[in-house]
């Protein structure tokens, strides 16, 4: 199954471009050139994988990776940076970032992040649903 | 010693972000060219036309960005020069770029038709412009608009302002110097309203040019005298 993935980045060549890479690469490729934009769309939450620009105007990548992990913890976040800090990256980490690739980066490790982004979404859902039947087989309204 | 890393930070940032998209359509190039081969076709002309078109234009820009470094670079080789202040305030929105856009504010550098040029120091000028934007922005919030205005000196009544400043009376006669002021619009978000500026090293580049400055929070606006 393709993945299917949402690029956010202020630099609309770049995004545009990487996008074409990615659709090459047999993945279904949505792009955005703002957080805010990215945030409006209501099928936020089907993406495997949302990978973001660290620094954008507006709102930045941690401030967008906040409010994605706040719409839904499973959603994926894999972040770009022109300049990676190791606090910065850190933080990303800790507020639930899958990983921070520098830019430029390589398309082949983005490709291999994207599908361990897929897979872990997976894995997180189904044990979510599975979470979800126990809930009801073990309640007593069943 | 900190502008000078924020410059560069500035400006490396933006050469990155170049060298992404001149990556990501060579590899794109590299996609088209691998398909090509696989299916045993020509490579489409106007798929090169297009790459080629894109790494041309990301090349230019390149150029500019380091251009303006190199500008910044040689702003200290003199302790005083003769300073255009039009072409030193258009360097200073071009180098804040990125500060700028990291704050959704935008920078207008309005200049008179006739050059404006002081006996300074570029660097000084500079930097106290830099860390003027810097307060600006840190008290105003997200999306404010600013605008640089330059003019020569006049003298009125014993005054000296800008040509034409509203409230003043009399003939204004020019004098030598230059009269830069900067003032702003807050965005949607108001953070503290007034710029905590200038500071003590602030005060020190100021001493250095010899210059006068004037900060109105109320009119939202400061003023720079050069000599």
């Amino acid at each position: 199954m393709a993945e299917k993935i949402l690029l956010i980045d202020d630099e609309a060549e770049f995004v545009e471009t990487l996008a074409a890479r990615m659709r090459s690469r047999q993945m279904e490729v949505s792009t955005a050139t703002s957080a805010a934009e990215a945030l409006q769309r209501e099928d936020v939450d089907s993406y495997d994988a949302i990978v973001l620009d660290l620094q954008m105007p507006g709102m930045d990548g941690l401030a967008a990776l906040e409010e994605i992990k706040k719409r839904n913890p499973q959603l994926q976040v894999i972040l770009l940076t022109g300049k990676a800090t190791v606090e910065k990256g850190v933080q990303a980490m800790k507020m639930g970032a899958m990983d921070l690739l520098e830019k430029p980066a390589d398309i082949e490790e983005l490709t291999r992040k994207i599908k361990e982004a897929g897979d872990r979404k997976m894995v997180l859902v189904t044990a979510a649903s599975e979470k979800q039947v126990k809930e009801i087989i073990g309640s007593k309204a069943w | 010693m900190r502008f000078c890393g924020e410059v560069s930070a500035a400006v490396s940032h933006e050469i990155k972000n170049v060298l992404a998209i001149i990556k990501e359509t060579a590899g794109l190039l590299g996609d088209h060219a691998a398909r090509a081969l696989a299916e045993e076709q020509q490579l489409p002309p106007e798929q090169v036309r297009e790459a080629t078109g894109a790494i041309d234009r990301q090349v230019r820009r390149a150029d500019g960005i380091v251009r303006r470094l190199n500008r910044f670079a040689h702003s200290v080789d003199r302790e005083s020069e003769g300073v255009e202040l039009g072409e030193s305030c258009r360097l200073l929105a071009e180098l804040a770029t990125r500060l700028l856009a990291g704050r959704s504010a935008t920078l207008q550098v309005v200049v008179p038709e006739q050059e404006v040029t002081v006996q300074a120091s570029r660097f000084r000028l500079l930097h106290f412009l830099w860390r003027g934007l810097e307060s600006v922005l840190a008290a105003t919030g997200p999306g404010a608009r600013l605008q640089l205005v330059v003019s020569a000196r006049c003298e009125t009544a014993g005054t000296a302002d800008a040509p034409g400043t509203p409230g003043i009376h009399g003939a204004a006669k020019t004098v030598p110097g230059g009269h830069l002021e900067l003032s702003w619009q807050a965005g949607e978000v108001v953070g503290s309203g007034a710029p905590e500026f200038p500071g003590p090293a602030e005060l020190e580049l100021l001493a250095q040019l010899a210059a006068e400055f004037e900060l109105n929070p109320e009119e939202q606006r400061f003023v720079l005298l050069l000599p």
